[in-house]
């Protein structure tokens, strides 16, 4: 499943909690089943986007 | 589907370094589907100011690192030691520690304040302020932003009582 994503989110160089944030609003204006390709610098950014996912109940691929 | 999370935040704290925390947990639980609603009240409610004014001071804030973010790499990690004859003294060092402070969160990629709360107002944040607060002050209503409310322990606590988190900041 080597599908390009239909978005992709540029959250580099910035620190929480904005990759979350951005994440969650760019994610709103995607239909379900799409894919969002979002790359971070913020090694925070790990464990709170699998956390987000969680909570959201989306899927981290 | 699941039951909405809800999260219950009083910020009563109104210097920079104060300012952070209660935007940063409220955007972050938005971020994530959550019933947000922050209760400005004591020092915290000029965090509800259309001009936000948030300064910081290093006077008797010891855990404060004093870095500078700008110059060599090896003097950027020196953390200075600064007395507080010396910050309480000195006219003007709280707009100094205030412009550093500002300078390294953004050199390093925080939001600012600013953005953190009109993130919160993007994701229907519930901002809450304290009346008697504003009373005691003297501020008035349209000295803030427009999508505050007004009100009172008991809208606080009304909101709170089933809240997930609650938290004192």
């Amino acid at each position: 499943m080597a599908d390009a994503p239909d978005q992709v989110l540029d959250c580099k160089g910035m620190l929480c909690p904005m990759p979350v944030v951005k994440t969650n609003k760019a994610l709103k204006k995607l239909e379900v089943g799409q894919t969002l390709e979002m790359t971070a610098t913020d090694p925070g950014s790990v464990p709170d986007m699998e956390a987000w996912a969680r909570q959201t109940e989306h899927d981290l691929l | 589907m699941s039951d909405t999370k809800k999260l219950a935040l009083i910020s009563s704290r109104g210097t920079l370094d104060w300012a952070y925390p209660p935007f940063i947990l409220a955007s972050a639980a938005a971020a994530m589907d959550w019933e947000v609603g922050i209760f400005f009240t004591f020092y915290g409610l000029p965090l509800l100011k259309k001009d936000l004014e948030a300064s910081v001071t290093p006077l008797a804030n010891p855990a404060m690192p004093m870095k500078l973010p700008f110059g060599p790499k090896g003097l950027q990690n020196v953390d200075w030691p600064i007395p507080n004859v010396i910050t309480s003294n000195l006219p003007g060092f709280d707009s100094v520690a205030t412009g550093l402070m500002k300078k390294t969160f953004e050199k390093k990629g925080v939001s600012s304040v600013e953005q953190l709360r009109e993130a919160c107002v993007d994701m229907d944040v519930r901002m809450i302020g304290c009346q008697m607060t504003m009373d005691v002050f003297g501020f008035s209503k349209d000295e803030f932003i427009p999508e505050c409310e007004i009100g009172g322990a008991a809208t606080f606590l009304e909101y709170a009582a089933d809240a997930n988190v609650s938290l004192f900041i």
